[in-house]
């Protein structure tokens, strides 16, 4: 019986290749980019240049539950939560009802333990709605009239919104084993 | 602004050494079984393992090999919770959802994700101790099982609520 400890460390190692295609977008509005520091890394695309009613999800579930790992600045943490109400409100009044469904099954949560120089947000979705966009900044986006999309400081906000972010959103597909 | 799945873990990698657990623990040693060397019974005694906010997660990344086994011992929890009399076992039951990852890692190695929302206050979610108390002639195979399961530990994050989407949950505390 050997001890069994490891560190975090060792787990991030062994998940680091994992994501490749695992990777999600969390992207402002076209026309709404970010600002300096929170550009695209090097090598990927800008934003596209009409997100909304995008073909294809860019962040779908097609298991019956998900989650998303978010990175915020620390400093930033209100900005998020900040946006994250907006969501909801805007979710409680939309008459989408796919929006709705999504709306109804998703949480989100804050870790309490210090998470290095970022905070770490879990959004867990259950259950997920198949073939529905799951990004936030989109999801936002649908939620909003024209009036709202156009308003004075609407600009502002998906700049401040999208500076928050340290990282793109990271997905995991769940399948459950019925619970323990 | 697409990033991988790495850096969330190396984010992770930073949480305090509260967070991070030992993953599967030495079990009590049940009665007539074979006692482990001394050493070994020192080694990972087990803390108790309580979530302490509005909810939990804990990852377990697990070869892909041993998922079968990995699955049993989650199945034989799920049984030991069920057929045990202690009434706060069995609320543990009522939220604790195990998940299996779509996504696989490098050399096809699964990720595993307890969600325990809302956590039992004060209960222990250590699977050892679970076992151990439903069934204690087989708690030490499982544990072997179930250790040999891991490729490394396991972490576990306590969760506040911020938001609830859904238009009848009220606002967070």
């Amino acid at each position: 019986m050997r001890s069994f400890v490891t560190s975090v460390f060792v787990l991030a190692a062994v998940l680091a290749p994992a994501a490749s295609f695992a990777q999600a977008t969390a992207q402002p509005p076209a026309g709404q980019q970010p600002p300096a520091g929170q550009q695209p890394p090097a090598g990927q695309p800008p934003a596209a240049a009409q997100p909304a009613a995008p073909a294809a999800p860019k962040v779908p579930f097609d298991t019956p539950a998900g989650m998303l790992l978010v990175q915020i600045k620390k400093d930033k943490t209100a900005d998020f939560e900040e946006m994250m109400g907006k969501l909801k409100a805007g979710l409680a009044k939309t008459t989408d009802e796919t929006l709705k469904k999504q709306g109804e099954g998703l949480k989100v949560f804050k870790t309490t333990e210090a998470t290095g120089p970022n905070t770490i947000y879990v959004v867990y979705i259950n259950p997920a709605v198949p073939n529905s966009e799951y990004e936030l900044f989109n999801m936002l986006l649908r939620t909003m009239t024209p009036e709202e999309q156009r308003a004075e400081g609407a600009q502002e906000m998906w700049k401040r919104y999208a500076d928050a972010f340290a990282a793109g959103l990271n997905k995991l597909s769940l399948v459950p084993l019925g619970g323990a | 602004m697409k990033v991988r799945f790495f850096a969330v873990f190396m984010a992770l990698a930073a949480v305090p050494a509260a967070a991070q657990t030992p993953a599967p623990q030495t079990p009590a040693t049940p009665a007539g079984a074979a006692q482990a060397p001394a050493a070994a019974q020192s080694a990972a005694v087990p803390a108790t393992r309580p979530f302490t906010a509005d909810a939990g997660i804990m990852f377990s990344v697990i070869k892909p090999d041993k998922v079968a086994d990995f699955e049993m011992v989650m199945g034989r929890v799920k049984d030991g919770l069920a057929k045990s009399t202690d009434p706060q076992r069995k609320q543990q039951a009522l939220s604790w959802r195990v998940f299996k990852g779509v996504e696989a890692g490098p050399g096809g190695n699964i990720v595993y994700i307890w969600l325990v929302d809302p956590p039992v206050k004060d209960a222990d979610y250590t699977v050892t101790a679970i076992l151990t108390e439903a069934f204690p002639n087989e708690a030490q195979d499982l544990w072997a099982k179930y250790t040999a399961c891991f490729v490394s530990g396991q972490t576990m994050l306590n969760l506040k609520l911020t938001t609830n989407m859904s238009p009848t949950a009220g606002t967070p505390k």
